[in-house]
């Protein structure tokens, strides 16, 4: 795998160690926030099962930033880990 | 297979942990505070309680449109100064009496001070609070004559972070004892869309009143029998008086014209004593006329009595509350005056989030 090189990274999911109350909505931004992916919310509260919650994507881009974020009333979370499933897939985009 | 990437964290605004670890709620949350006249903020100074939960009465609520926006507005804060208890620190009245007539309560310039120190608090949300004043000039607040440190406002711009404090120091010359008097404060906010509000608190509240007997007289029924004729008056308190005259006026006459006056000179003062005054009256004084015997204490004497009304927390009714950290607690609560009695309405703070760092395949 290249190391440094300017290409094109797909990001399919990303993985959050969270616990909390509320729904947790997760997203993913390219440099500068002019491309985003919304994925769907992830419920902390029916977290019974005691996995890491995962958020499936399909987001391309040279950078890729996540955001973890509740927006109601009430709604805390504690997050300790952000593990985001990424590939390199193009060298460039093309000419 | 994709390659999991450890991405760095790195936190954007407000840290989760201050998030979830407490928020700035209100501690003051429920119904105004019980309020107390002056005269019961009396006992409890008689009783020696030093800080009584209770606030004085304010005399004007402030009503506000919408559902927790406060309105700014004026607020009063009247009371009726009780005499007895401004300028008698013993509470015992001096009175006077001679032969069948009565020293009536002398004449008295009485002086009060008023010291109010306090502060304002705004939960670190000075910014919104763009001055405040104390007002000395409003005439149905106030009955002083001249106003002498009242003219213009106490003005001080807020600060940005903290509580501001004020001091000020108001004279006023009264002249009617149980004219009700009070403090008038203006505060004037910038409300934003949350709803917030300064909170005025008044710590103390000092009241100093010095007074001075200037004068007493008495009409009695005393018909001058001669040049050597005495008047005896018995009374309490005599030795306070040290300048004695006698007043008539002229036969027929009732008007200041007919006024005259004689001072007494100390040979002709027969008498003397705290109970007991025997004055020899001297010459010039007419015969058949009804004298009237003046009594002067000439270097005043002063009462002053430093009456310390306790603490007094002042809670406007639309005061917004002392914020404080409150563990586990994640949302904001304010008072909601559209139903009644006072409610409370919980509103969210703002959304929480982390950004991690770039990362790449």
């Amino acid at each position: 795998m290249a190391k440094g090189g300017e290409y094109i990274s797909h990001c399919v999911s990303v993985k959050v160690r969270v616990n909390g109350i509320g729904n947790i909505k997760t997203a993913l931004f390219d440099f500068g926030n002019t491309n985003f992916f919304y994925m769907v919310d992830l419920a902390m509260n029916d977290n019974v099962t005691g996995r890491t919650l995962t958020a499936l994507s399909n987001f391309n881009s040279e950078l890729i930033q996540a955001e973890v974020r509740t927006t109601a009333i009430d709604e805390v979370f504690k997050l300790s880990r952000v593990i985001p499933y990424v590939k390199m897939s193009k060298m460039g985009y093309p000419q | 297979m994709p390659i999991p990437s450890q991405a760095l964290f790195r936190m954007y605004g407000r840290s989760v942990q201050q998030i979830v670890s407490g928020n700035f709620s209100q501690s003051d949350i429920g119904a105004p505070p019980p309020i107390a006249t002056i005269s019961e903020l009396q006992a409890y100074y008689a009783a020696g309680i030093d800080n009584p939960a209770i606030a004085p009465r304010l005399h004007q609520s402030v009503n506000f449109g919408g559902n927790y926006v406060p309105a700014a507005g004026d607020y009063e804060l009247r009371f009726t100064p009780n005499s007895e208890m401004m300028f008698d620190p013993t509470g015992t009245p001096v009175t006077y009496s001679i032969l069948d007539g009565g020293f009536p309560k002398g004449m008295v310039a009485n002086q009060f001070r008023v010291w109010v120190n306090g502060n304002i608090l705004t939960g670190g949300r000075n910014k919104y609070l763009d001055n405040y004043k104390f007002k000395g000039d409003n005439n149905v607040v106030y009955d002083v004559n001249p106003p002498n440190n009242l003219s213009g406002d106490f003005l001080q711009t807020s600060n940005e972070f903290g509580p501001s404090a004020f001091s000020n120091l108001w004279w006023g010359v009264h002249q009617v004892f149980d004219t009700t008097m009070g403090i008038s404060a203006h505060v004037s906010t910038v409300v934003d869309a949350s709803g917030f509000t300064p909170n005025l608190r008044i710590d103390e509240i000092y009241i100093e009143g010095i007074y001075t007997l200037l004068v007493l007289s008495v009409t009695s029924d005393v018909q001058n029998a001669g040049p050597l004729g005495e008047v005896v008056i018995n009374g309490l308190n005599l030795d306070f008086f040290d300048e004695f005259s006698v007043n008539w006026y002229d036969e027929g006459v009732t008007d200041p014209l007919g006024f005259n006056t004689i001072p007494i000179p100390p040979n002709n003062i027969v008498t003397h004593t705290n109970v007991l005054l025997t004055i020899r009256i001297p010459e010039g004084v007419p015969l058949n006329v009804q004298l009237q015997i003046m009594a002067v204490q000439t270097s005043g004497v002063n009462f002053t009595g430093s009456v310390l009304l306790t603490q007094i927390n002042t809670q406007l009714v639309d005061g917004s509350g002392i914020y404080k950290l409150v563990p586990g607690k994640t949302n904001d609560t304010y008072y909601d005056r559209s139903v009644a009695p006072v409610g409370t309405l919980d509103l969210k703070i703002p959304d929480p989030f982390i950004r991690t760092g770039f990362f790449k395949g």
